[in-house]
């Protein structure tokens, strides 16, 4: 039994809907499509679920280090009571006003600016790193990846003479070659490994919804 | 003086038999009183005294006890038992042999020194078993015959010394309690005689019969008895297999040559010794006893004692162990060759003293194979033996010789051991091992594991803090930091870098892909046209995607546009009304936001296909009421797709699954720089492509506005800060890696 409810229901429910929303694309007739349109939706509804999921489980694992009194007691504390209160907020459908709700002004005012300057603090820390890149590597990749990237910054900036023409063909060139040969290369490396997995999942070789 | 009625030889007053002749003397009682004289002490007893009173011996056999016990209700009718052993020596007769002669003669010379006295009498009828029950005779009257007379003879003649023993050696007369002679007087025999033993012996031996065996003897002696004796009598010896037997070769063979010729002269006595101590004379007893007449055999078998029978049947055995030639041997009758052929009594059935004289039981020989007349084998058929029985029965010395010799082991030096199984020892065939192949970097793990195992253990040392150099680390984040934020502040102090103004001031390749975007929606979007917007970046990349966003969808808007707005993250509803309320013209009747929906690129399919099922952020009230929802459905409603992004799978999700469910509807981009590089193979060239255009960063948007004619008050400020600052990083860089690649570095 418990075979059954571990490894071979899983198994068949992902093989059965991955073939039926593949038939829904392969051949786009009804009642295919209707089938397809559903399983889309089942797998928006699950991935909601999945939402939920992953909020009590952020609750659990916080919880647990709150009870174990390690380090950084103090910070799950903080994401503990802001989820919820966030939760209550959102939930309760609070309003700052009549033209403001409580999670408009709350992400406009908190999150927004927060991720905001974390944002900026990377280009902080990429000049950092750049820096000291031959400090802690050496070689021809590492002076070919600074060279490349001197060749974009300062092609970017629309600078007036022939400096700024040449930097600004140079950097055309630089991302409409080399850079997108490597992207499409990646992308298409991409492609085929997703239809992989893809196909392994429809045909039942690779489970990763099972636990045996 | 008693004279002998027999020999004529005179006798102390006491004696009961003759000294000479050994024949009973006339007036001579059973003892003093008539008794019995214990063989053991030697004590008188009364007659009917069973134990000697003396030393507890027994008197009576057991089984010869009812006979006594008859006898002696008719004392009278038996005659005394002495005939057997007080046979007369006769003179030497002619042929006599000469050790015959020879041996009478020192008798005579021992025992009897008076010159009419007859030859000593040679008591030798009772065998050796029996005669060990008296007393030792003095030395001095048998020295000088003891060399000269055999053992068994010898034993003989030491039967008469209880009559000697009390008397003094050498002493003759009635006034001697026991005179020297052997000779007893008569009257004494029966009370030196034990009634069993007068049972055993032949009830009567009248003088005149005293040359013939006495009938009990012939009924034990052999009716056939074996030739080997009279074919040669050469040098034989007594076939018993023991040693103490007393050997046959010190019969001289003179008297074998002329025993048959001399048997009927040999007196009665030394027939009867001759019977009990070696086979060749009984032989000569039967041979001349046939002369005579047939034996009663079964007269004296019944005359014997019931004990005697049952002892003398054993007899058999020993006697047949020399086969049928064996001496004195009756087939079907009883045996007394010998004393050893006697066997033992039973405990009971014998005094003590009878018990000690006989031969030790494992002195008695094994019982020969028996062997049967031919008749009796008439009809049997040999049986044929299986192997495995043959290989189990017992094997010979000279077959288990033939066996090889163990060399080695524990039975080394041993024959006719059992052959190891051929099985052990036996090399098998070794299994195939399969071949394994290994990796070099198989190998190199294993090294370093070994390596690492083999290497002594090193306590862990505290690491000591490196004193950083001139210039720290937290020295050049901060001067790092420093710079990049004074580029930044830079332009608001006035500082401007010199930049090219107008349209053409933008990058050529930036230039070319605003203008496909910004043609795209001068094309596509009209007056009420919806378009469908996604709002797929966060805060983070807000501040950069926003400025585009702003171009594009202002565009849309003065184009006469309705704006639906969708995303597939949560933040993206609450960036999308902060977006929509920044733009001119996006009232509620233009401008719908649908929220959010969740599951990455099949997220993006459900927005794709039920546009009219979702609910509208954040009353949560159906899309179909919205005013900007008019006559949309799903994107195959929608004029255009404008993704705005900020992550690279965000936005390839979108391209992807809107070129391959609606190919023919346009999708233009406004993403931020770090996208760029992912979005530039979606592009569209040379009419083909999913991406119809993008517009990218600052710099893009610069250039929609400067192709739209409009102009941002804020726009040249955030270019400004933007060049400056990567001058400045790219002066970081460059100083950072002539520094380190002068100084020197950790390096790989």
């Amino acid at each position: 039994m418990e075979r059954f409810t571990k490894r071979i229901l899983p198994t068949a429910i992902a093989v059965g809907a991955g073939v039926l929303t593949l038939l829904g694309y392969l051949f786009p007739v009804e009642p295919f499509i209707t089938v397809r349109d559903e399983m889309v939706r089942w797998a928006v509804i699950v991935a909601a679920f999945a939402f939920i999921l992953g909020f009590l489980n952020i609750l659990r694992v916080h919880l647990g280090r709150l009870a174990g009194r390690g380090a950084g007691r103090g910070y799950s504390l903080v994401l503990i009571v802001t989820a919820l209160v966030s939760l209550f907020v959102t939930s309760a459908g609070l309003a700052v006003d009549s033209a403001r709700r409580m999670s408009d002004w709350w992400f406009g005012n908190v999150l927004y600016p927060l991720q905001a300057a974390a944002a900026g603090l990377v280009a902080i820390v990429l000049a950092f790193s750049a820096f000291r890149l031959l400090r802690h590597r050496r070689g021809v990749e590492v002076l070919f990846f600074l060279a490349a990237a001197l060749i974009v910054l300062l092609g970017t900036i629309p600078l007036p003479g022939v400096l700024g023409t040449a930097l600004a063909t140079l950097r055309q060139w630089w991302m409409e070659v080399p850079a997108m040969a490597g992207m499409r290369g990646f992308l298409i490396g991409v492609g085929l490994g997703t239809l992989l997995v893809g196909l392994r999942v429809i045909v039942g070789i690779d489970r990763p919804h099972s636990d045996v | 003086m008693i004279s002998c009625p027999k020999c004529g030889v005179s006798n102390p007053e006491e004696s009961r038999f003759c000294r000479a002749c050994g024949a009973p003397l006339p007036g001579a009682s059973d003892g003093e009183g008539g008794g019995r004289r214990c063989p053991m002490c030697g004590a008188m007893n009364p007659p009917d005294s069973v134990v000697c009173e003396r030393c507890q011996a027994r008197l009576v056999p057991l089984i010869a006890e009812e006979s006594a016990t008859e006898a002696e209700e008719a004392p009278e009718a038996a005659p005394p038992q002495a005939a057997p052993f007080s046979a007369e020596i006769s003179p030497p007769a002619e042929g006599e042999p000469d050790w015959l002669a020879e041996l009478r003669a020192t008798m005579e010379e021992a025992e009897e020194p008076g010159p009419e006295e007859t030859p000593p009498v040679e008591e030798v009828e009772v065998p050796e078993w029996l005669t060990g029950s008296a007393p030792p005779a003095a030395p001095a009257e048998t020295a000088e015959g003891e060399e000269e007379v055999p053992e068994w003879l010898q034993e003989v003649a030491l039967y008469s010394a209880p009559a000697e023993e009390p008397s003094p050696p050498g002493g003759e007369g009635a006034a001697a309690p026991e005179p020297p002679s052997e000779a007893a007087p008569p009257g004494r025999e029966e009370t030196e005689v034990p009634d069993w033993l007068r049972e055993v012996l032949p009830t009567e031996s009248p003088p005149g019969e005293e040359e013939g065996p006495p009938e009990w003897l012939e009924a034990a002696t052999p009716s056939e008895a074996p030739e080997w004796p009279a074919e040669g009598g050469e040098e034989t010896a007594l076939p018993r297999g023991d040693e103490g037997a007393v050997p046959f070769t010190e019969v001289p063979p003179e008297a074998a040559e002329t025993a048959e010729s001399a048997a009927s002269e040999i007196p009665a006595w030394l027939r009867e010794v001759e019977e009990a101590a070696a086979p060749p004379p009984l032989l000569l007893e039967e041979e001349a006893r046939e002369e005579e007449g047939p034996p009663a055999a079964e007269e004296s078998v019944e005359s014997m004692p019931t004990w005697l029978l049952e002892e003398a049947a054993p007899a058999e055995a020993p006697a047949e162990e020399a086969g049928p030639e064996a001496p004195g041997v009756s087939k079907g009758g009883h045996v007394f060759t010998s004393e050893e052929g006697v066997p033992s009594l039973e405990p009971g059935e014998v005094p003590d003293w009878l018990k000690e004289l006989a031969p030790p039981a494992e002195e008695t020989p094994a019982a020969p194979p028996l062997e049967m007349e031919p008749e009796h084998f008439e009809g049997l058929v040999p049986a044929e033996i299986p192997d495995w029985l043959q290989a189990l029965r017992p094997r010979e010395e000279g077959e288990a010789a033939e066996e090889p010799v163990e060399t080695e082991g524990l039975l080394e030096g041993l024959r006719g051991t059992l052959p190891p199984s051929p099985l052990i020892g036996a090399v098998e065939k070794a299994v195939a091992v399969p071949s394994v192949t290994t990796k070099p970097a198989s190998v190199a793990r294993a090294e370093l594991f070994q390596e690492l195992l083999t290497r002594p253990v090193i306590s862990p040392r505290r690491v000591e803090k490196k004193p950083r150099g001139p210039m720290g680390l937290a020295i050049q984040r901060l001067v790092v930091g420093l710079l990049v934020l004074v580029a930044i502040l830079a332009p608001m102090g006035g500082v401007w870098l010199p930049m090219e103004e107008g349209p053409g001031s933008a990058v050529p390749a930036v230039r070319a892909d605003v203008q496909v975007a910004y043609d795209t929606i001068e094309t596509r979007v009209d007056r009420g046209t919806p378009v469908l917007v996604a709002v797929e970046y966060g805060p983070g990349e807000a501040e950069e995607v926003d400025l585009v966003a702003r171009a594009l969808l202002q565009h849309v808007l003065d184009r006469g546009g309705r704006l639906i707005f969708v995303s597939t993250r949560p933040e993206g509803p609450a960036l999308a009304d902060r977006l929509a309320s920044s733009l001119d013209g996006a009232d509620e009747a233009r401008t719908v936001n649908l929220g959010y929906q969740p599951g990455g690129a099949s997220g993006v399919q459900g927005l794709l296909a039920d546009l009219a099922r979702r609910p509208i952020y954040p009353t949560g009230g159906p899309a179909t009421e919205a005013a900007a929802m008019e006559g949309v459905t799903s994107a195959e409603d929608v004029g255009l797709i404008v993704v705005l992004g900020g992550q690279t799978e965000d936005l390839l999700a979108w391209i992807e699954q809107t070129s391959a469910r609606y190919p023919d509807l346009p999708l233009v981009a406004g993403i931020s720089a770090r996208v760029e590089v992912s979005a530039q193979p979606y592009l569209e060239r040379a009419g083909a492509g999913a991406l119809r255009g993008m517009v990218v960063g600052l710099p893009g948007t610069a250039v929609y506005y400067d192709l739209r004619g409009v102009e941002d008050v804020h726009l040249p400020y955030y270019l400004q800060a933007m060049a400056m600052s990567q001058w400045v990083v790219a002066a970081l860089m460059v100083v950072g890696m002539v520094v380190f690649l002068v100084v020197g570095g950790k390096g790989r």
